[in-house]
């Protein structure tokens, strides 16, 4: 089957409860906004493939499944990740002063080349602001990464940033493809996810006559 | 952040141990409400994967055996009629703590600390390949050399398993990845070399095509025989009369039976069929089976391993217990167990009671009463750094090696390279397992001795060094054919120990934890000392069909793009959720 795509990008949604990542989520993937839905199942990744330069990028973005709750996010949920989505609410002072222990742990716990951006969502709210704008611009340029004021509700800047977080990894990505030669005498450096491979039909009900049948034509010289 | 708990569980799950993860997933997958806690602040308990620093602190808390602080007798959270029982404290469980440097602290020349914080980026080969300056071949020099601050600079990168285990390809974890649609959330590596000992060398078992053309230590007509005896196996059926009379008897009688010369004997019994010289004929044959059915479904060899090391899957399924509406709650320990009549009816945590149905304990944090005679032994267990492969070929592999101990279980050794993110460039993990007779020093010895060199490295001068790893270009396929020539040198070729950890734990598959428990407690074994996890999917699955059993375990999860944003056809029941707003 012919890949679909060019480029697939994991991306992370990180941030405290609350703060809308998974609201962000649905808006850039569905282009929906629904606050009753999400107690209800637990959202693993959404997937959605845009264009960019004629190249097409499949953005898998994972959500937290709520592990974010008692900071209980596993460390298997940064492995693989290429840009992450720093999420707080505007208004919500303690969840912007997070950012910096999310920041921590993403360092701890991501690869050291990831990118990151940071999204102050909610701005739809006027009233009730806690941290203003300016303020997530400067934390932003502390850390030297984007920033972008957001509504997931509004549906406001939500395509924007996630563009725009792509972009960057994209350029990154070529940038190393241009410049790096595939190492030799080392293995690749990613591992296989498990599909259902190999002579399973054969197999059913005990994998006997899979292994007779990989003994027999793989040793041939026998 | 500090929102605390919702009070009422259909499963409480503390310790968050490979047995224990599949249960809360399993729970959580069929709709129930599902707490799971560990008093740890990071995940897997005895089944953990740590970073160089992490570790570190683990065996400080270890040694400093952390008492259980709280013993209050009596709790207003306590009713009549109930009685609270004190959790058990993980850390006296391990034991024998032994830690060695086998290098300076510091290397004496300065810079090289710099040298190690840049090995990354000077991995772009092209320099290297082509003109070879002098200078770049002192820093390569130097790159070989370690001390332990340059080790520690590193820290971040290793992923030491306590309880390092591999997959068979057709096992039943791997199967049940696969249809729980688990797999998404972990990457594997297929072991791809699988060694043997004997002759006080080390050889590689040809288990695959191009092994079989490749190995020199094979005769044709031993060829011939191999295939007999493993078509036997393989077509073995209870009816047939093949192992007629060997029932009471020993594989290696089995095998002398059939006239074997000494080297295939040996590759049989120790590797294919992963036994020694006391194992039953029967159970040596089924494992000979499980050992051939894995064959070439990912690799040329039965085995996985996972990315990041072992630690990482207690996690998937953690991951999948919180996409279907666990909650999750690491630091937090449960004080006691509130028992009333014969029934577990809730928890005490952090001064909250915590009500469940069913509450799920790892032996680490069972009271001591529950566990009854459960033994305080059992493994033996070695991690060792090496600066370079115990076998090197001319591109990285990952190792298995079944190493014989005369009349004692084999130590079961896995070794992994950089590639696996379980180590720093230039570095090896060794893992070495077995059953504790004395203690881990004492019981790993003979593989220490026989594989490792164990002198200690001043960091000034490097041993002959004739990796080629760095250097070779190979093509696409195997690294058997210069494996006879690499061993024929091996004396020279012995791997520095850079660090050294043993320590003994439990072994608990053995005892029934059903004994001493209230019927709505199941306790999990921590890591037993088969290779592989078949024993905890096992109780996993076990310990499930006693809490639902008219329930299907981990039926599969939908993919993302299968769920429609209608609430009626979501694939769990929904979640009740008034007194805990998940996220947003």
């Amino acid at each position: 089957m012919a890949k679909t795509y060019d480029y697939l990008f994991k991306l992370l949604l990180i941030g405290d409860s609350g703060v809308g990542k998974t609201c962000v989520l649905f808006r850039f993937s569905e282009d929906a906004f629904n606050t009753t839905f999400i107690s209800t199942i637990g959202i693993d990744f959404k997937i959605r493939t845009i264009e960019m330069d004629g190249k097409k990028i499949k953005l898998q973005i994972w959500d937290t499944a709520g592990q974010e709750r008692f900071r209980t996010i596993t460390t298997a949920y940064y492995r693989g990740a290429m840009g992450i989505m720093l999420v707080y609410d505007v208004t919500n002072e303690k969840s912007f002063d997070n950012i910096k222990n999310w920041i921590r742990n993403i360092e701890e716990n991501a690869s050291a080349d990831v990118e990151k951006m940071l999204l102050g969502n909610k701005c739809e709210l006027s009233s009730g602001r806690q941290v203003s704008k300016e303020r997530g611009e400067q934390l932003a340029v502390e850390y030297g990464i984007k920033f972008m004021e957001t509504s997931a509700k509004a549906s406001v800047n939500v395509e924007e940033a996630f563009h725009t977080l792509a972009r960057d990894i994209k350029t990154k990505t070529e940038k190393k493809l241009v410049t790096s030669n595939p190492p030799k005498g080392s293995m690749q450096s990613s591992g296989q996810h498990l599909r259902d491979n190999g002579p399973k039909k054969l197999g059913q009900g005990g994998g006997s006559g899979a292994a007779l049948n990989w003994l027999s034509s793989r040793c041939t010289i026998l | 952040m500090e929102d605390d708990l919702p009070s009422k569980y259909e499963v409480i799950v503390i310790g968050t141990g490979m047995t224990e993860s599949i249960v809360a997933a399993a729970a959580s997958r069929i709709g129930k409400r599902v707490l799971h806690l560990d008093r740890n602040d990071y995940y897997g308990g005895m089944w953990a994967s740590f970073t160089f620093e992490a570790l570190q602190k683990w065996l400080d808390e270890c040694r400093n055996g952390k008492t259980s602080d709280s013993l209050k007798s009596s709790s207003p959270l306590v009713q009549d009629g109930e009685k609270s029982v004190n959790i058990g404290n993980q850390f006296s469980t391990v034991f024998n703590i032994e830690e060695k440097w086998f290098i300076p602290e510091k290397l004496p020349s300065i810079g090289n600390l710099q040298s190690a914080k840049n090995t990354q980026t000077e991995d772009s080969p092209k320099e290297i390949k082509d003109g070879q300056t002098e200078s770049e071949e002192i820093l390569k020099q130097n790159d070989k050399l370690w001390c332990q601050a340059k080790i520690k600079t590193l820290g971040r990168k290793f992923n030491l398993d306590l309880a390092p285990k591999l997959l068979f390809s057709r096992g039943t974890l791997v199967e049940l990845l696969i249809s729980s649609n688990i797999s998404r959330y972990a990457e594997f590596r297929c072991v791809n070399r699988i060694l043997t000992w004997q002759s006080d060398k080390l050889e590689t078992v040809p288990c695959s095509r191009a092994d079989v053309f490749a190995t020199k230590n094979v005769g044709l007509i031993e060829k011939r025989q191999l295939m007999q005896l493993l078509t036997l196996c393989v077509e073995y059926k209870p009816e047939g009369d093949e192992f007629k009379g060997f029932e009471d008897k020993t594989l290696k009688e089995y095998l002398e039976s059939k006239n074997l010369t000494e080297n295939l004997m040996h590759y049989v019994l120790y590797a294919i069929a992963m036994s020694n010289d006391t194992t039953p004929c029967m159970v040596g044959v089924e494992r000979t089976q499980r050992f051939l059915s894995s064959l070439g479904r990912y690799g040329n060899t039965p085995f996985l391993w996972p990315m990041y090391g072992t630690g990482e899957l207690p996690q998937c399924f953690c991951r999948l217990c919180a996409v279907f509406g666990g909650v999750y709650h690491l630091k937090r320990a449960a004080d006691s167990v509130i028992v009333a009549d014969t029934e577990c009816k809730a928890i005490l945590s952090d001064g909250s009671r915590l009500d469940c149905d069913h509450l799920v304990l790892g032996v680490a944090d069972a009271p001591p009463e529950f566990l009854g005679s459960v033994p305080k032994a059992g493994l033996s267990r070695g991690i060792f750094i090496l600066d370079r492969s115990i076998s090197i070929s001319d591109k990285e592999s990952l190792t298995l090696l079944q190493f014989p101990i005369k009349g004692k279980e084999p130590i079961t050794i896995i070794e992994a390279g950089p590639s696996t993110h379980v180590c720093p460039p230039g570095l090896y993990l060794l893992h070495m397992t077995t059953k504790q007779i004395e203690n881990a020093v004492q019981d790993l010895k003979p593989a220490v001795e026989a594989l490792l060199h164990t002198e200690y490295a001043d960091g000034i001068t490097s041993r002959i060094d004739t990796d080629t790893q760095s250097t070779q270009t190979t093509k696409e396929g195997d690294s058997v054919a210069s494996k006879g020539d690499s061993n024929t040198q091996y004396g020279l070729l012995k791997p520095q120990i850079l660090y050294a950890l043993y320590f003994n734990c439990p072994e608990t598959s053995g005892y029934d934890l059903s004994q001493n428990v209230p019927s709505n407690v199941h306790l999990c074994s921590g890591p037993d000392l088969e290779v592989d996890y078949e024993f905890a999917v096992k109780q996993a699955k076990s310990i499930f069909s006693k809490m639902y059993p008219d329930s299907e375990f981990l039926p599969r999860a939908p993919d993302p793009e299968e769920l429609s944003l209608e609430v009626d056809e979501a694939a769990g029941p929904p979640f009740q959720s008034s007194e805990e707003p998940k996220e947003e």
